[in-house]
């Protein structure tokens, strides 16, 4: 059974859309992503066949009606930590999967396909979900980056009170942490990291090992050039400084200078 | 997490993947003329002209002209094989890297050579891979052994193994084969245990990606080696085994160095406070934050002084500073400058794996009585066993500051100190002179 997910972007925020899509694909390789984007139009890394209008509901339908046995929607403000399966395995046993803060939403079979079509046709925000129904109550779907409750374990799983963490919000990357663990700041550098590499993002590729491999050393180019340009630009900073001690010389001093090198 | 949460903070929102800091290395890069396959060819008969084998030995810098764990252990082991007839062939890339090389066309890939602790140039990998090959017949067998990693090209070691006889050596000074950062510090700042490339660690590490690129290439090499694996510690070689899963046909375990005879009577403690220091470089990682922290905590208590011995100056209020720069020319300064100071106490706190750990070595063979961290990886197991037992470990900061609190020495400290000299090892010469 093929899954599709429908990424909904909040307007201009094509780079985290990118950088869950990128998480999706790790965890994920077999989904098809798609994008609802709240404006018409090509968006940078994407198959513009897989770019829907704007409208939830009506993205999802279009999915459903075309054929989709199984649809997830998360939103662009949200990264995958982990395969999401325990909302796959709620899935198989209801029609419709949420998260308690709405993260995530899942979708299977004519009965989803109902209720999306009634929320299609009055519009609006999320309604309440069909009898049969499910709500996943796990920690680590919809933990927000900063939150003091997360820890890694030795085995390199990071967790929410005991459980592994799946869907990260990784809304506000500017943001601060809160003082006191190392965590939120290891998530915090990661997801500025992810997000200025999602903008000069080509299309996604297809997770062959030939592919990831041409995307590393892509991105390994990438990472030259910018440590290239931050030369240039500490190069830059080095030579204000000097100029700027220069200039506070005494007037002899300066002129002597001068001379040493041939001005 | 310490109280040092500033430095901690800038060490790990500044930490930028091992690709990123790879064309910082270009300026150390060997731009020398390539030497032609004939002079090569010249430089190699001669070298070898009267001797027995030719070991081939790799690793990421020149060893000859560095100072260094690593560096040493090389020195060591070249002039122990070389006084027993073998010739030593050193070979590093001409272009620093700290990661693999990202090409493995030997056509493309420099060299820079050392012939019997001797400066011979720089060559293309392929033309002394071509030279190997044609003079095979004429040079003595080829043994290989391979000390670091950094900078090379998988593919290009494998073609050299592919011409040498009995089993290949490969050292895990450290842990670069599990990562490119080869302390495993998930983004500089906190031990990892090198976990699965595909966890949720080393998703957020900066240097997730080049260890994921790295993981399959080194899988290859291991698997066309199947080498014997060289760990300077028991602790170091088991963790590496139970993490790596590389093919090795064997392991064997190699300390560097070991505690020498003492040199000379034992000296009496003059009464005072209890000298305790901080040896080495004033890093996160080794453990500077705690002894800062525990050095601010007693800065008025008269039992304590704290003293910091390294060769950069962490600056800590209350904490007077020692320069003492380990050189090649002087190996013995940070012990030298440990007695001479009169320390009691080394605080060795480093969060990292440590593979062997000289600091713990150079701080008892001043005499000193450690202070450690349990989980530092070979420091505990090296005071236990090289030192005796003249320390006590700790498992976290509350512990640690609670012995400071109650007071390390109950009936008064040792009356006097027993200093001694180090011996260094010869690498893994014993393996490489056998005959398999």
């Amino acid at each position: 059974m093929t899954t599709h997910l429908l990424i909904v972007t909040d307007p201009g925020d094509a780079d985290g859309a990118r950088v869950l899509a990128r998480t999706v694909r790790r965890y994920h390789p077999d989904w098809v992503t798609w994008l609802c984007s709240p404006a018409p139009g090509p968006i940078g890394g994407w198959d513009t066949d897989r770019v829907l209008g704007p409208g939830e509901a009506a993205a999802l339908l279009h999915l459903l009606r075309d054929g989709a046995e199984q649809v997830f929607r998360l939103r662009a403000a949200s990264v995958l930590l982990g395969p999401l399966e325990e909302a796959e395995a709620l899935l198989a046993t209801a029609p419709v999967v949420r998260t308690t803060g709405n993260d995530l939403l899942a979708l299977r079979g004519a009965e989803a396909r109902g209720w999306v079509e009634a929320w299609a046709a009055r519009g609006g925000p999320l309604p309440d979900p069909p009898p049969g129904a499910a709500v996943l109550h796990h920690p680590g779907y919809g933990v927000a980056w900063s939150d003091p409750i997360l820890s890694f374990t030795p085995d390199g799983t990071l967790r929410a009170v005991g459980q592994p963490v799946r869907l990260l919000r990784a809304g506000d990357p500017a943001g601060e942490p809160t003082p006191g663990r190392t965590e939120p700041l290891d998530l915090l550098r990661w997801l500025r990291a992810e997000r200025e590499d999602a903008r000069v993002v080509g299309p996604l590729p297809s997770p062959t090992p030939e592919a990831l491999r041409a995307e590393y050393l892509a991105w390994q180019a990438r990472e030259f050039a910018r440590a290239e340009a931050e030369g240039r630009a500490a190069g830059g900073r080095f030579r204000a400084a000097l100029v700027a001690v220069a200039r506070r010389l005494p007037g002899p001093v300066r002129r002597v200078l001068r001379r040493l090198r041939g001005g | 997490m310490t109280t040092d949460g500033d430095a901690l903070r800038r060490t790990i929102l500044g930490a930028v993947s091992a690709s990123r800091r790879a064309p910082g290395y270009r300026g150390q890069a060997d731009r020398r003329p390539r030497r032609s396959r004939g002079a090569i060819r010249d430089a190699l008969r001669a070298a070898c002209a009267g001797r027995d084998r030719l070991i081939v030995s790799l690793s990421h810098d020149a060893y000859a002209r560095m100072t260094g764990g690593v560096q040493n252990v090389i020195r060591e082991e070249e002039r122990a094989l070389v006084a027993g007839g073998a010739c030593y062939l050193h070979l590093c890339p001409a272009a620093p890297l700290p990661i693999l090389a990202p090409s493995g066309d030997p056509a493309g890939f420099g060299l820079t050579v050392t012939l019997d602790g001797a400066d011979a140039g720089a060559v293309v990998a392929a033309d002394l891979l071509a030279v190997l090959r044609e003079e095979a017949g004429r040079l003595p067998p080829m043994r290989g052994v391979v000390h670091h990693l950094l900078g090379h090209a998988p593919e290009v070691v494998a073609a050299l193994a592919a011409l040498w006889t009995g089993t290949a050596v490969v050292w895990t000074h450290d842990f670069f084969t599990l990562c490119p950062n080869y302390a495993l510090l998930r983004n500089d700042a906190v031990f990892c245990g090198a976990p699965d490339v595909r966890s949720a660690s080393c998703t957020v590490c900066a240097y997730g990606r080049d260890r994921e690129a790295s993981a399959e290439r080194l899988e290859a090499l291991f698997a066309a080696l199947r080498p014997i694996i060289a760990a300077p510690s028991r602790v170091a070689l088991d963790f590496w085994r139970e993490r790596s899963g590389f093919p090795h046909a064997g392991a064997v375990v190699i300390p560097p160095a070991r505690l020498g005879p003492t040199t000379g009577p034992p000296t009496a403690r003059e009464p005072g406070p209890l000298r305790v220091a901080f040896a080495g470089a004033p890093a996160h990682h080794k453990g500077w934050a705690a002894f800062r922290d525990l050095a601010a905590a007693h800065r008025d208590d008269p039992r304590y002084a704290f003293l910091q011995v390294g060769s950069a100056d962490g600056r800590a209020p209350g904490v007077e500073y020692v320069p003492a720069s380990v050189t090649r020319a002087d190996p013995g300064a940070m012990t030298r400058a440990l007695a001479n100071r009169d320390v009691d106490v080394v605080v060795n706190w480093s969060l990292a794996h440590e593979t062997f750990s000289f600091v713990t070595l150079e701080a008892l063979a001043a005499g000193a009585f450690l202070v450690v961290r349990r989980g530092a990886g070979n420091v505990w197991p090296l005071v236990q066993g090289e030192g005796g037992g003249r320390g006590v470990a700790a498992e976290d900061e509350a512990e640690l500051r609670a012995l400071f609190a109650t007071g390390l020495f109950p009936d008064g400290p040792p009356g006097e100190r027993t200093r001694r000299g180090i011996v260094f090892g010869d690498g893994a010469a014993a393996l490489l002179a056998g005959a398999a």
